[in-house]
């Protein structure tokens, strides 16, 4: 069984909209793993590994833990499948979510603990993210090019919104423009980086960000 | 693997076109109920994942970029006396040093050379010689043109308090801070846009953030902060020019029921 790899996953039927359809592949897809079948595990893996890096990210705020974090879901998961503890096999992407969630809060009450006063303080709680240097380097290094072939202002832009929270209107008057040329600009900057990424997943050169 | 996957790929999706959730969610600001919401979305909308990874990704980098870049605006639109300013200043230096060569005896006009823009002058300066240079000794020469080099200086001077001048006055070091009333203060700087504001706990999770105009604020209720813990609260300077000035992080405890 790989979780490491990273495969161009897809995304499940959402929980709660699910088909019949949908519901029955989730229960197929959980009866197989709890028979032991290793190609059902690689695919759950594929379907779910990537969300629950990128949600344990997100929660744990660039913990360089998230990965770990990512790992230890889905081999719960896939103990709780082989054990029959899935007690509703066809909301299995809910399942998923909830161990993850479950493990995230996990984390930070281990972290709580192990906090010494005195310490020196989270700067920048959400800054530079240590998980990010986990990633591939290449898929980094595609990604801080484009960004450096934005033109200053776009790029600004990017940062105070998605650093510094900032909305078009505050924004508008640091960079001498106005909230609606403001958006525009940030869209255009998005999609220019957007789109570089896409380029090169197209290329075969490396996987999707 | 694609059978999993026809029908959230867009479809119907209510969350794909709201660009501040995902920029909020990146940021770990979103409110819990949308968050969990929104988590429960992403999981099975393919579409909304890979804008999620994207927006995670961009806001990583974008805050591993150096803080101190410029913010260069678009340039700024000039009036029309600014554009020909340049060349009425040049007309006006060489026609009164031609008319002074013409009769040394007639005095410099220093009213006429004030009368042009100061951006003018130190246009014009570097091309021609100012009038200061021709007449050399002159008792009413006017002041020579700022050269570049004094502008950049006077631009140093006008540049706003280094960081070390924000600094929070409420809380101190440690302080205690009652629950029932969270009180922040700070020093002004020149200059300010707004301020904003965060505290974090101890494992750095964002628990409040607001913006003030002035240079202290209340917390609302419902800030979330609980008695007995120890938190960080810094403050961020949003300067006119586009750069941004932060204080020292300070750690406090709240006390109270």
């Amino acid at each position: 069984m790989t979780l490491l790899g990273d495969p161009l996953s897809r995304a499940p039927a959402e929980q709660g909209e699910a088909s019949g359809a949908d519901a029955a592949r989730w229960a197929n897809l959980a009866r197989r793993v709890a028979a032991g079948d290793a190609s059902a595990e690689a695919e759950l893996a594929a379907l779910f590994h990537q969300r629950v890096k990128v949600f344990a990210a997100a929660r744990l705020h660039g913990s360089d833990t998230a990965s770990d974090v990512a790992q230890d879901t889905m081999l719960a998961v896939i103990e709780a499948l082989r054990a029959g503890r899935l007690h509703e096999p066809f909301n299995l992407p809910g399942f998923v979510l909830g161990t993850a969630k479950h493990l995230v809060n996990n984390h930070h009450r281990k972290a709580a603990r192990s906090i010494e006063v005195g310490e020196d303080p989270p700067d920048r709680p959400a800054g530079a993210a240590p998980h990010w240097q986990q990633l591939d380097e290449e898929r980094r290094a595609v990604l801080r090019a484009a960004l450096l072939r934005l033109h200053p202002v776009d790029r600004r832009i990017l940062v105070l919104t998605l650093v510094e929270g900032m909305h078009p209107r505050e924004i508008a008057p640091l960079v001498r423009l106005k909230p609606d040329v403001v958006r525009t600009h940030k869209a255009r900057a998005v999609k220019a980086v957007a789109d570089e990424i896409a380029r090169l997943t197209r290329s075969g050169s490396t996987n999707h960000i | 693997m694609t059978e999993w996957t026809e029908a959230m790929t867009g479809n119907g999706c209510t969350w794909i076109e709201r660009d501040e959730v995902f920029e909020e969610y990146a940021r770990g600001t979103l409110g819990d109920e949308t968050r969990d919401a929104f988590e429960t979305h992403y999981f099975a909308c393919d579409a909304c994942f890979q804008k999620v990874r994207t927006s995670l990704a961009l806001r990583a980098e974008l805050a591993a970029l150096p803080e101190a870049e410029p913010a260069p605006g678009p340039a700024p639109r000039r009036s029309w006396w600014l554009m020909v300013a340049p060349v009425a200043a040049t007309a006006v230096v060489v026609i009164a040093a031609a008319l002074w060569f013409r009769n040394p005896a007639l005095p410099a006009s220093p009213a006429i050379v004030a009368d042009a823009p100061p951006a003018t002058a130190s246009v014009a300066a570097p091309a021609m010689p100012t009038l200061a240079d021709i007449s050399a000794g002159h008792s009413a020469a006017p002041p020579a043109a700022p050269a570049a080099g004094s502008l950049a200086r006077e631009a140093v001077r006008n540049t706003p308090p280094a960081a070390s001048a924000l600094m929070l006055l409420s809380p101190s070091d440690n302080q205690m801070l009652p629950l029932e009333r969270l009180e922040l203060s700070w020093r002004h700087v020149p200059g300010v846009v707004y301020y904003d504001l965060q505290i974090v706990t101890e494992e750095g999770n964002v628990v409040w953030s607001g913006r003030a105009d002035g240079t202290s604020t209340t917390l609302p209720a419902g800030h979330g902060l609980q008695a007995g813990q120890k938190y960080f609260v810094w403050v961020r300077a949003h300067l006119s020019g586009g750069g941004t000035v932060k204080s020292p992080a300070v750690p406090f405890r709240v006390s109270g029921q």
